[in-house]
């Protein structure tokens, strides 16, 4: 009898450990790094961007969610409200600019930036606003 | 330049952010909805009041890990509307002076362009004007959604998401309300 509810009690801790794994699991499952994940694409910021301002959905469709290397200017530098940087890229035509999101991962490298540097960061599309948008950003050079 | 803010640019007195953040909280049974999107894009002009936010769809980052990865792949594809748009007026913009420090309870009367849906919008907020030009915009608002009846929340889920994880809107008891909290730090264009 004994032997019985220790089993079943063995059982039920089991489970609420598999329970509580899971969701802790699923939870605060960390977002895919795109470091070590290959370029869709690979161009310039103003390319990218003149394409963009030459079709619009025609762009959405090809590029949002695509992991893209950008290279360009920095034009100017800011920070959001969480902290991260953000590069604006183009190449003295503020008509054709790439907005860049940098990762905590690049954050320390992005500090070393300035206006006016050349900088490649490879990053996720997310549509366009203002500029072309890239996501969590890490730069390359 | 974006296309769908041009409308704005040539205007004196406009006001602009492109890292405005917005969190989003929706409740449901299965596990709440939490994100928030730090590279919302604002303008307003302060002189007539025209005002217009727009936060990309992917740019949303999910407090739940493995929703992260589920809403930010391939699989989930947005590009028909990749874009929520609010596109509105502040109504009382003649009582506020965009030049003079102070905190200023505002009214934006306007519409919200979600998918392919649009709904009338009335907000309240505070615009703060600092000391160095900027104005900070906040709001914190609810969105309801009892316009969207559940078959066409099944009908979207089942084009969107892999069939694994289709389940039908009703038993994941999808909150009517979507609660929004939206702050943007607006500089002189």
């Amino acid at each position: 009898m004994k032997k019985f509810i220790k089993t079943i009690l063995f059982i039920v801790i089991a489970v609420i450990v598999v329970f509580i794994g899971s969701y802790l699991y699923l939870r605060y499952m960390p977002a895919k790094s795109i470091d070590k994940q290959p370029a869709d694409y690979t161009l310039t910021a103003t390319a990218l961007a003149n394409e963009y301002n030459m079709a619009l959905e025609k762009s959405d469709k090809k590029y949002i969610d695509r992991i893209i290397t950008v290279s360009g200017t920095i034009s100017n530098i800011s920070t959001d409200q969480n902290q991260a940087p953000v590069f604006i890229l183009n190449d003295g035509n503020a008509d054709a600019g790439v907005l860049c999101t940098i990762d905590q991962a690049s954050a320390k490298k992005a500090s070393a930036y300035t206006m006016g540097d050349k900088v490649t960061v490879k990053g996720i599309c997310t549509g366009m606003l203002f500029e072309v948008v890239l996501n969590k950003c890490i730069i390359i050079d | 330049m974006g296309m769908i803010l041009t409308v704005f640019i040539a205007h004196a007195q406009s006001y602009v952010t492109r890292t405005g953040h917005i969190n989003i909280k929706s409740a449901n049974n299965v596990q709440n909805i939490v994100a928030d999107n730090y590279q919302v894009a604002c303008q307003i002009n302060a002189q007539n009041g025209q005002t217009k936010i727009i936060a990309l769809i992917k740019s949303f980052d999910y407090q739940v890990g493995a929703m992260n990865r589920l809403m930010n792949t391939r699989d989930i594809d947005v590009s028909d509307f990749p874009r929520i748009t609010f596109d509105g007026k502040i109504i009382n913009i003649d009582k506020i002076n965009i030049l003079k420090q102070g905190k200023y309870n505002i009214h934006l009367s306007g519409k919200f362009f979600i998918w392919d849906e649009t709904s009338p919008a009335e907000i309240d907020g505070i615009l703060t004007v600092k000391a160095d030009g900027s104005a900070e915009l906040k709001s914190n608002f609810i969105i309801g959604i009892e316009r969207l009846d559940t078959k066409k929340i099944d009908a979207l889920m089942r084009q969107k998401l892999p069939k694994s994880i289709n389940l039908p809107a009703n038993s994941l008891g999808i909150s009517k309300n979507v609660q929004i909290s939206a702050t943007a730090i607006l500089t002189r264009q």
